[in-house]
């Protein structure tokens, strides 16, 4: 079964609650440094790779095309570098966060879900984190004519760090589920997302989820 | 006699042959099937009709409570006119990730006669509208499979779970079961969900029974087709075969998730209560538990 889905809407309040009231858009050269910090650390990197790629058809056998495969990826790199590494540099999601995904969870993922899917408001590194990554799965369903009507992506996501108050640990399990776009481009159309956090001083561990769509 | 015994020994070996061929070639493409190589024989077969009503959200995933109705038909072969034989709306609510579903008795007595001659007459739209009608809710999609519809769907599938309640033994139906958990392929499925003779209350009881069985192919999905690639396979099983009608693959693709999200030991499985004769009347507290059901699409106060 599931995870108790009650449960995890309380936690993911209560970390949504402990991490509000800093979402305001003001560059990050501009925002007053915390009194804390005393170095400033190399931005965060890391690539993501296409891992095993299968297709599930309602008729033929299809072949996945490298270019959509890489298309995939390329969405799950985006929402990596807005929702997850600029927040460990400058506490805030990159302003393209809320454009990766469609109508059908965009308010969720900007609204609700939002402390779960993004970093936003954890302490700032003082030194550039590990970041390390699992290849990026890949799954697409077809429909009996062959066209894609989905891809998801699943991949993993490591990142140690030391911030002025002590070690950063996230792990992060994510899905994103990809819909075609009314101009072709693949937008994330549903999502579940697992976040471990084990933060310094009173934030301790959480393990939050949330899915949509 | 040496001679005949020769041909006897020849005729054994070649017969044993024979049937390990067909048991292994059985075999094989049993596994095959099941591990998602398309076989010429069976792909594209139709094991149910998915039909998105009028009330249905126009696209993307429902965010409302709605309403599904689960019939299962009689249509046999040569025979025209299929009632609906198991009725069930199932009540949904995406907010909550809650559920509920009623069993609708097939004798149930709506406008006059039973409700499930509303299959006949107008098939598995105008049975959703009859069920919708009765229990006071606007239903957003019907699923229909006639017998060996339901079968082939549970065999597509690996066969479920199923938490038998009682003991079964019943020849009409083909129901032979001890009670308890146990994995279950088309066949037993449908006897379970047939079952009507091994109670004193009949068909009431068996209409709960069909609501354990579908249950319990809620939880073996759950179970089996975890993440991306479990829930793609089994959307793109059905879309094989189902015929969808106001609906796509996404459409199928995004129900599945909001039923992969609903917790089967938290849905209630609740028999509407009627009361006796061949066309049966509702029984007391009904009113309320249909406007219990209507609110928010679960149960709180039965």
């Amino acid at each position: 079964m599931r995870s108790p889905h009650l449960a995890l809407a309380v936690t993911a309040a209560l970390v949504l609650s402990a991490c509000s009231g800093d979402d305001d858009s003001e560059p990050a050269g501009e925002r007053e440094r915390p009194a804390t910090t005393t170095t400033v650390a190399a931005p965060a990197d890391v690539e993501l790779e296409r891992g095993e790629a299968v297709v599930a058809s309602a008729g033929g056998d299809i072949v996945l095309d490298e270019a959509t495969q890489q298309a995939l990826v390329d969405v799950a790199q985006r929402y990596v570098d807005a929702a997850v590494l600029q927040p460990l540099a400058d506490g805030t999601v990159a302003d393209e966060y809320a454009a990766l995904f469609d109508a059908n969870v965009q308010a969720s993922a900007t609204g609700t879900d939002r402390a779960v899917l993004t970093d936003e408001g954890i302490p700032t590194p003082e030194s550039t984190p590990t970041v390390t990554a699992t290849p990026v799965r890949i799954d697409a369903l077809a429909g009996p004519d062959g066209t894609l009507a989905l891809l998801a992506g699943t991949f993993e996501l490591d990142i140690d760090a030391e911030s002025a108050s002590g070690p950063v640990g996230i792990r992060r399990a994510t899905e994103l589920t990809l819909a075609p776009g009314t101009d072709g481009n693949w937008l994330v159309s549903a999502y579940r997302v697992t976040v471990e956090r084990d933060l310094p001083d009173a934030a301790g561990s959480t393990t939050t989820t949330a899915a949509a769509g | 006699m040496r001679r005949a015994l020769r041909i006897g020994r020849h005729l054994l070996v070649t017969v044993s042959v024979l049937v390990l061929v067909l048991v292994l070639g059985v075999s094989g493409l049993t596994a095959a099937w099941l591990a998602g190589w398309k076989l010429p024989f069976a792909s594209g077969a139709t094991w149910m009709q998915i039909e998105k009503l009028g009330t249905a959200d126009a696209a993307g995933s429902p965010t409302g409570t709605f309403f599904i109705a689960l019939i299962g038909n009689d249509a046999r072969e040569g025979r025209g006119g299929a009632r609906g034989d198991a009725l069930h709306v199932v009540g949904v609510n995406p907010a909550t990730n809650t559920a509920t579903m009623l069993n609708v008795p097939r004798d149930t007595c709506w406008r006059g006669g039973k409700i499930n001659r509303a299959h006949a007459s107008d098939g598995p739209r105008g049975q959703a509208n009859a069920l919708g009608e009765l229990l006071g809710v606007n239903v957003s999609y019907v699923v229909s499979a006639n017998f060996p519809e339901f079968q082939a769907l549970v065999n597509g599938v690996g066969g479920i779970m199923v938490d038998v309640p009682v003991a079964m033994n019943d020849p009409n139906s083909g129901a032979f079961f001890t009670p308890g958990l146990q994995r279950t392929d088309g066949w037993g499925a449908l006897a379970i969900s047939r079952n009507r003779y091994d109670f004193p209350n009949g068909d009431i009881s068996r209409t709960t029974n069909q609501g354990i069985v579908i249950l319990g192919a809620l939880r073996t999905l759950q179970a089996e087709a975890r993440g991306p690639a479990g829930e793609f396979k089994v959307a793109a099983l059905l879309a094989r075969h189902a015929q969808l009608d106001g609906m796509g693959l996404t459409d199928v693709y995004r129900l599945g998730r909001i039923a992969f999200r609903l917790n089967p030991d938290t849905i209630r499985n609740v028999t509407i209560p009627v009361t006796g004769g061949s066309c049966l009347g509702l029984g007391g507290g009904a009113s309320t538990l249909f406007a219990d059901f209507a609110d928010d699409a679960t149960l709180q106060a039965h």
